[in-house]
């Protein structure tokens, strides 16, 4: 058993933000890419996004349209239209990242609410930053 | 208290061999709640179930596929089943195909051991 390398590709990563222990979990799958994003240590919602077009063949990678359905969880709502943005926006820098990658993103998130843009602002920075700097792509 | 900027995921993983296949498992321990993954060489993660523990006068855990179709309901029936005996929420992604009720058989075991020693 030598020669067998575990399949998956696992990176974690974690950070604080507004006092929120925020986790990141990113996994490749040969055929998807399972991403993590929480801040109650569970998935709270399951969103799946694929690219409608291959990025490389986009003008700008970084804004492929993409296409998200809830799998899980509450889909409606303001909560739920800011994790559409995280699903789209995730996708989209995986695409300027890699413009090759074509898997879809399955993406498991659960955040406290933010009333105050600003500071939806700064977990949103944070997230997309971690997600750069832990690429399974 | 811990460095709050530590990753809280536990990430536990097992190959076992089946005959002369491997079959990969993977295990995210995560709040009350885990990510189950089983798998060959290939790595696709081709369905997923998401198992609730059971509530108020229930007894038994309700389940769901939100990924594929899991004709054959592996998925299902033991999320149902963990999810009943262990209390709490189960992600289940098996990849190990249809067709052979030994291998699934095999998993299960396997898989039973490893939870066990995870959540004991």
């Amino acid at each position: 058993m030598d020669d067998i390398r575990f399949p998956l590709n696992n990176k974690q990563a974690a950070c604080t933000v507004h006092g929120n222990h925020t986790e990141i979990l990113i996994t490749g799958y040969s055929d998807k890419i399972f991403i993590v994003v929480t801040q109650y240590g569970r998935i709270g919602s399951l969103i799946r996004t694929t690219v409608d077009i291959a990025p490389h063949l986009a003008s700008n990678p970084g804004a492929v349209p993409t296409t998200s359905q809830f799998l899980f969880g509450e889909s409606s709502g303001t909560q739920s239209d800011l994790y559409m943005l995280y699903a789209s926006s995730i996708s989209q820098t995986i695409s300027a990242m890699n413009p090759h990658e074509q898997r879809p993103v399955i993406l498991g998130i659960a955040l406290k609410p933010e009333q105050d843009m600003k500071q939806q602002r700064q977990v949103f920075d944070q997230v997309i930053d971690k997600v750069m700097a832990n690429p399974v792509w | 208290m811990a460095n709050d900027n530590e990753p809280q995921f536990i990430i536990h993983q097992d190959t076992q061999m089946y005959i002369t296949e491997a079959i990969h498992f993977q295990l995210v321990q995560m709040n009350k709640s885990m990510f189950i993954w089983v798998g060959k060489q290939q790595s696709n993660m081709k369905d997923l179930s998401i198992a609730m523990p059971p509530t108020g006068s229930q007894s038994i855990a309700s389940v769901t596929t939100v990924l594929g179709q899991d004709i054959s309901e592996q998925s299902r029936n033991l999320g149902r089943r963990l999810g009943s005996k262990y209390q709490q929420q189960f992600f289940i992604s098996l990849d190990i195909g249809n067709q052979d009720e030994m291998l699934m058989a095999f998993v299960e075991k396997k898989l039973s051991e490893l939870i066990k020693k995870v959540l004991n």
